[in-house]
């Protein structure tokens, strides 16, 4: 029962940490849109009123709130797609998608010390557990390893799947020697468990076994 | 209460959103005030030494540097200059921080561009021009 609220919370956690992340990339876009417009706006008063705004500038303004809109819309529906994760206890996804999930959520610490994060997993391999918990193990390992590796440097999620295992490595420079620190917070460590995966740490990187059928 | 015109304001926007600092340079400028960008946290130190602006508009979140970090290091090499944040980060506590290091105010993206012409204005000891 202790171990399930402690899950739980974990999971919880994440989502804040994520909506937080979330809230402050749209306010951006909105920012930006508010100045576009508030630019037309500006220019609208300054001609008469059988004159008209310049058409180059109203299309450049309208170009800039379209991208804005566009790239607000794919934030929101990452958030959507993520907390929906907890619709169901236990799910069966693609685990490409939620590699490709989690690193969007995460792109913006991953982005504070320059590093591109490149996602290398077969579209058919498919993980069967509590995948908010899966997600909030990944979100942590993620941001361990972004803190971690060597600004500018590119990070690699590599996924193989063996027989009922799935094996997926975080690979990049951490420092340079090649040395791999091994990290795992106490918040890791209760949803590996929860998860029944491992972690262990190899040259250039952590690797993480999880069970292909981790439900209970 | 001393008056300046616009013109007379130097204005630097330190924000990593290229969009949103052009644009509002481009709003301050129909206004006549004498507005400049910087895109990362090494710009802005290296362009408010140089250009020494009346206010600095600073974003919490660069790439390179944490906005904190630069208002603590102009803090040192200039203490007139007047800082107002201007960002999306919702933090309570960074807000604290930030009038702690010495920032004149704190303003949430999107913001009301004549609410930051006052607080420009007042930031600077100013009387506004035209209310």
């Amino acid at each position: 029962m202790e171990i399930e609220k402690d899950v739980k919370s974990l999971c919880l956690d994440v989502f804040c940490k994520i909506a937080a992340a979330v809230s402050h990339d749209l306010k951006n876009c909105l920012a930006v849109i508010n100045e576009s417009s508030g630019l037309l706006d500006d220019l609208a008063g300054m001609v008469d009123e059988d004159e008209g705004v310049p058409a180059e500038r109203v299309r450049k303004g309208c170009a800039v709130m379209r991208v804005q809109v566009s790239q607000g819309a794919a934030i929101l529906k990452n958030l959507n797609t993520f907390a929906h994760s907890g619709d169901v206890a236990v799910s069966t996804t693609p685990l490409v998608d939620i590699l490709h999930l989690l690193v969007s959520l995460t792109a913006r610490q991953a982005a504070v010390n320059g590093l591109s994060v490149r996602v290398d997993c077969p579209g058919d391999i498919a993980v069967t557990c509590r995948t908010m918990a899966f997600e909030a193990l990944l979100f942590h390992l993620l941001i361990a390893v972004y803190r971690q590796a060597v600004p500018e440097s590119v990070i690699g999620l590599v996924a193989i799947s063996e027989e009922d295992m799935v094996t997926i490595r975080l690979q990049g420079k951490f420092d340079q020697n090649g040395e791999v620190p091994v990290y795992i917070s106490g918040e890791a460590a209760l949803l590996m468990e929860e998860l029944g995966g491992a972690l262990a740490s190899e040259t250039y990187g952590l690797v993480l076994f999880l069970p292909k059928s981790a439900g209970r | 209460m001393a008056k300046k015109k616009p013109e007379e304001i130097r204005v630097l926007i330190a924000d990593d959103e290229v969009e949103f600092a052009s644009t509002l340079a481009t709003r301050l400028k129909l206004r006549k005030y004498d507005a400049f960008t910087a895109m990362s946290g090494r710009d802005t130190l290296e362009l408010a030494i140089e250009k020494m602006p009346d206010i600095l508009l600073l974003d919490l979140k660069m790439p390179d540097m944490d906005g904190l970090e630069v208002l603590a290091l102009l803090r040192e090499r200039c203490p007139d200059m007047r800082v107002i944040i201007v960002t999306g980060h919702g933090s309570f506590d960074v807000g604290v921080e930030g009038m702690q290091l010495g920032a004149f105010d704190y303003l949430m993206k999107p913001i009301d561009l004549g609410l930051l012409i006052e607080k420009i204005h007042d930031a600077l000891g100013l009387e506004m021009e035209n209310k």
